[in-house]
C-alpha cells in the first residue's frame, strides 16, 4: 500500500463519517414516527426525501463511493478494510462532538473491542 | 422517556444485522464492478474515464439497488438509536460471514479469527450496555 491509497482511504473515511452525521441529523426528525401500517413506511420515505440535510448526505455518499472505487481498483479488500476500520473511532468522536451523544466508558471499551476484533478477523 | 427510547432493543438489533448482511452483499458487487473496468492505476488523468466505465457495469447498479434498500432500513435504525451505537454494531457482518461459512461451507476457521469474533461479541455487549439508563440530569 502506498501513500496515495492511504490518503484516499482516509479521505473516504472523513466523507463517510460526515455522511453518517448528516443522516443521523435527518433521522432525528422521525423519533416520534411510528411504523404500524404499511403506509407508515411510505410516509416515512416521502418525508425523508423532502429533508434537505439528507440530500447533502447523498452528495457525500457519492463522493465517498467514488473514492472507495478508486481504492478498490488499486488495492485488495484485505488491505482496505483494516485501514478503513479507523472509522469506528472517527464515528465515536464525531457523534460526541456534533450530535452530543453519550460517551461513557462502556461505549469506548465496546468500540475498542470491536475495532480490535474487526482487525483480527480481517487479518486472518 | 427520552432514554428509554434510545435503548438498543432486540428489534433494532435485528434491523442492524439485516443491513449488515445486505451491505456485505453490495460490497461484493462493488468490488466486482471495480474490477470489471479493467483499470487499476487510477489517478486524476483517467478519473473521468474510470467514472464513465464503472457506471456502465451492471453489478455496480445491483450494488446501488441493494444500497437504496439498505439506506431506508438504516434511516429507521437511526431514528431509534444513537449513531455511536448503531455504527459499531454494524460490524456484526464480520461475525455473520465466518459463521455462515462454517455452517454451510464447512470451512475451517483459524484461531485468530475466533479470537476476533469473540472480541466483537464482547464489544457489542458493552455497547448495548452503554445505552442503558443512567441517572440523567434532565430526568424528572
Amino acid at each position: 500500500m502506498n501513500l496515495k491509497i492511504f490518503l484516499l482511504i482516509l479521505l473516504h473515511e472523513v466523507c463517510s463519517t460526515a455522511e453518517q452525521i448528516l443522516f443521523k441529523k435527518g433521522a432525528d426528525n422521525f423519533k416520534q414516527h411510528r411504523f404500524r401500517h404499511f403506509k407508515d413506511f411510505f410516509l416515512f420515505l416521502k418525508k425523508l426525501l423532502k429533508t434537505p440535510i439528507i440530500w447533502f448526505a447523498f452528495i457525500l455518499t457519492g463522493a465517498s463511493w467514488l473514492i472507495w472505487f478508486v481504492v478498490l481498483a488499486g488495492t485488495d479488500l484485505s488491505i482496505a478494510i483494516p485501514v478503513d476500520s479507523l472509522q469506528y473511532v472517527m464515528i465515536l468522536i464525531a457523534s460526541f462532538i456534533f450530535l452530543g451523544e453519550r460517551m461513557n466508558w462502556k461505549r469506548v471499551v465496546g468500540t475498542i473491542f470491536i475495532l480490535l476484533g474487526v482487525l483480527l478477523v480481517a487479518k486472518s | 422517556m427520552k432514554n428509554i427510547k434510545n435503548r438498543l432493543t432486540l428489534k433494532v438489533f435485528f434491523l442492524i444485522i439485516i443491513t449488515d448482511v445486505l451491505e456485505s452483499v453490495a460490497e461484493l458487487f462493488f468490488k466486482n464492478g471495480a474490477t470489471a473496468t479493467g483499470m487499476n492505476n487510477i489517478g486524476l488523468h483517467n478519473f473521468l474515464e474510470f467514472t464513465f466505465k464503472i457506471l456502465s457495469v451492471p453489478s455496480l447498479w445491483i450494488g446501488i439497488l441493494i444500497y437504496a434498500v439498505n439506506f431506508f432500513v438504516w434511516m429507521i435504525i437511526l431514528s431509534r438509536i444513537e449513531l455511536s451505537v448503531a455504527f459499531p454494531i454494524g460490524s456484526t457482518t464480520y461475525i455473520i460471514v465466518p459463521i455462515l461459512s462454517i455452517m454451510f461451507l464447512h470451512e475451517k476457521v483459524f484461531l485468530l479469527r475466533w479470537v476476533g469474533i469473540l472480541l466483537i461479541i464482547i464489544g457489542v455487549y458493552f455497547i448495548s450496555k452503554s445505552t442503558e439508563n443512567e441517572p440523567h440530569k434532565d430526568e424528572p
